[in-house]
């Protein structure tokens, strides 16, 4: 299992220590993926989350509280419980600040090493208009900073420190949404081998994250 | 020097559909703020 704060969760503590922010909202909302990439991170979403017929499978809030491990309230703790109804096998976690889940859309065209431009379907999921936003393809972020309003956006490759994808992006991958979307901001990210949850079978987590 | 501030531990209790339970962790992971690798993990196995 790899646990971890992305780097946009650090810069965001050390901000409120630095007085430039007042606050970070809560996070208390855990989205489950079930792709295969480990957390990295530069991460600034689950790996492909969880979908029903109906959409993305509602983020599920937890309950979410300051508690003593070893000296008083040196430990921020959120707990959730993931109902799978249908066989479910999952991969990944993340803690958000925001119930919403990431805007999906889908490659139209190969992504290659030295693109700056990316072609989906599903371009109006997405902000528009609404400059810079990140998106999420696999491991690689990639920074939109203008679009043509139809199915192209202009990107920065390999934005908040991830790895470019050097391999190219076959066309038909999927694009989530980071940082500025309605994908919130991840706090926390924990990724580990594939448990598969059959019908009416539950998993809780039990995140701390403590000072000491 | 401590450096190790931030702690994160991760248990999680899997409730199976024959009624038995499994549990991960506790799966505790020590890193510096500052340190970018994500290899300072250890592995959880269910157990």
């Amino acid at each position: 299992m790899i646990n971890l704060l992305p780097t946009l969760s650090r810069a965001n503590l050390v901000s409120v220590l630095a007085g430039s922010i007042t606050h970070i909202d809560v996070p208390q909302y855990l989205e489950i993926g079930q792709g295969p990439q480990p957390a990295l991170p530069s991460d600034e979403t689950v790996s492909d989350p969880l979908v029903t017929v109906d959409g993305p499978y509602a983020r599920i809030h937890c309950t979410t509280g300051a508690f003593t491990t070893a000296t008083t309230n040196d430990t921020y703790r959120a707990t959730g419980t993931f109902l799978a109804t249908q066989q479910t096998p999952i991969t990944n976690s993340g803690l958000f600040d925001v119930s919403t889940s990431p805007p999906l859309a889908t490659l139209k065209t190969p992504v290659y090493t030295s693109d700056t431009q990316v072609q989906v379907f599903g371009y109006n999921n997405f902000p528009n208009n609404s400059w810079p936003f990140d998106i999420q393809i696999g491991s690689e972020v990639m920074t939109v900073v203008s679009g043509n309003g139809t199915d192209t956006w202009n990107v920065i490759r390999g934005a908040n420190g991830s790895p470019i994808t050097y391999a190219g992006i076959p066309a038909g991958s999927e694009v989530y949404g980071g940082l500025n979307t309605s994908n919130g901001n991840m706090f926390f990210k924990a990724s580990f081998a594939p448990i598969v949850l059959a019908p009416g079978e539950s998993i809780e987590f039990v995140i701390n994250i403590q000072f000491v | 020097m401590q450096f190790a501030p931030v702690q994160i531990t991760v248990n999680a209790v899997i409730k199976r559909i024959d009624g038995t339970v499994e549990k991960i962790g506790a799966i505790d992971l020590s890193k510096d703020l500052n340190d970018q690798s994500p290899t300072h993990s250890i592995e959880g196995q269910l157990s």
